[in-house]
């Protein structure tokens, strides 16, 4: 497949049909359209310029390095979006994402293109990318709650630490709501993810030249590596925010922002 | 034996002309912690169960000092009932379910021959814990852990609904059974019926 001249202007006319109903109709989404448009080329150019020079080099190193980014970038977002403390919660979300991109990244690669492939980066890439992305929003919004419940909530929390309750038991109550919090939109999406994405994604892995059989068994591979990414992150995230996030008497710490 | 020596809480403003807190609890015994104010009643009862430090002085068990390393091991000698009850719980008796460890296994059935000793319906031991009242919601914990059975009974801000002739005398029977309870009140009886009281009120 070829860029073609032909091919770019059918992109800017199909861009151009929102903006003309926008324009016409005066809905009040012209500033969100030019917006989002702009954010998808920039995000696409980048991401574009990464991928062209990772493939060049195809290097063991530099793909692992590419994980790491993903698992950095991944908690930045996540923790930027929950309004809490980077400070504190930075590292635990790294890890947490780290080991979900590691773990989980390499048994994908590793079931479908054995060991021989696995490091190659035109599948680990695409597969580390995928894993970070899906478990953002889930993690943003489940360490949100857990929190928000620790702070706001907290009379289970100080009950159970008083009669004797372990730290872990203690925050059950919490863990089972940002778990709940997690899985709940992931579960909620699959309709338009199996609708919406995954159709496309699948096209393309057969226009590459993959067997039908093999595309749609790495589809069901990948989203269940999805399902199970986010909450497995999450309860990596929070056995790590532990030290961070509780004094030595058990009290939680200014989770802020601004903290 | 509960102790406080020299205790001067954290977390709260301090005034200079408060003194420092002194007690002690000995077996056996009831103590009425006499103060209006939250904020302080709350900073002392985290201090006593190790959730909290002192900003000086020390608390101790039977002679053995309550820090970050001991607090988790003495926690398990007290029961805990909370004056703040906003419980994530279906139902009142789901406090049973509850992880912390406890000697005695508490049955429904138990609590229910508890409650007729003051005259409640065991009925509400099925109705929606939102619906309860919290006064007798707290009533319940304080037989949930007196059911539980442990050295050191701390009670935190109990409801003024809660009569004062019908649980003292069973906190008394409790305490002569080798127990200490320590109960936050503003109620003059509950504190008239303990053993002891400490003042805890920068107005007075």
């Amino acid at each position: 497949m070829n860029v073609s001249f032909l091919g770019i202007s059918i992109v800017i006319l199909l861009l151009c049909i929102p903006a003309y109903i926008i324009f016409t109709y005066k809905l009040n989404l012209l500033n969100k359209f030019a917006m989002s448009v702009v954010k998808m080329f920039a995000y696409m150019v980048l991401t574009g310029v990464f991928l062209y020079y990772i493939s060049l080099w195809n290097s063991v190193l530099i793909n692992i390095l590419w994980m790491i980014f993903m698992a950095v970038i991944s908690a930045i977002i996540s923790v930027s979006k929950a309004r809490l403390s980077m400070n504190k919660l930075f590292f635990p979300s790294f890890v947490g994402a780290l080991s979900v991109i590691v773990i989980m990244g390499l048994a994908i690669l590793f079931a479908v293109f054995s060991f021989k492939n696995m490091f190659d980066a035109r599948y680990m890439i695409p597969v580390a990318g995928f894993l970070a992305g899906s478990m953002i929003e889930s993690n943003s919004k489940s360490l949100e709650t857990y929190y928000a419940g620790l702070k706001n909530h907290n009379a289970i929390y100080y009950y159970l630490l008083g009669n004797g309750a372990t730290h872990g038991q203690a925050v059950n109550y919490f863990v089972k709501r940002a778990l709940e919090k997690n899985m709940i939109p992931m579960l909620g999406k699959m309709a338009y993810i199996l609708l919406g994405v995954t159709p496309m994604v699948l096209w393309s892995m057969i226009l590459s030249g993959m067997g039908v059989a093999d595309a749609v068994f790495m589809q069901i591979l990948m989203l269940s590596a999805m399902l199970a990414a986010a909450p497995v992150s999450l309860l990596i995230t929070l056995a790590v925010a532990r030290v961070y996030s509780f004094d030595a008497y058990g009290q939680l710490k200014n989770m802020d922002k601004t903290a | 034996m509960l102790e406080i020596k020299n205790g001067i809480l954290s977390g709260v403003e301090y005034p200079a002309t408060l003194a420092d807190i002194n007690f002690s609890v000995d077996e056996g015994e009831l103590f009425c912690i006499y103060g209006t104010q939250d904020d302080y009643v709350t900073a002392l009862i985290r201090s006593m169960l190790g959730l909290q430090p002192l900003k000086s002085g020390y608390i101790t068990v039977d002679g053995d000092v309550i820090d970050t390393s001991s607090a988790a091991y003495f926690r398990n000698m007290f029961s805990y009932v909370p004056h703040d009850l906003d419980m994530p719980w279906d139902k009142i008796t789901d406090v049973l379910l509850s992880p912390f460890e406890k000697k005695n296994k508490i049955t429904k059935k138990m609590l229910k021959a508890e409650l007729d000793r003051f005259g409640i319906d065991a009925a509400l031991l099925d109705s929606d814990y939102s619906k309860l009242q919290k006064h007798i919601a707290q009533l319940i914990l304080i037989i949930v852990a007196v059911l539980s059975d442990r050295p050191y009974l701390i009670i935190d801000k109990l409801y003024s609904e809660i009569p004062a002739s019908l649980l003292m005398p069973y906190l008394k029977d409790y305490a002569t059974e080798k127990h200490s309870v320590v109960i936050v009140s503003d109620d003059e009886d509950i504190r008239r019926m303990c053993n002891k009281s400490l003042i805890l009120d920068i107005n007075v």
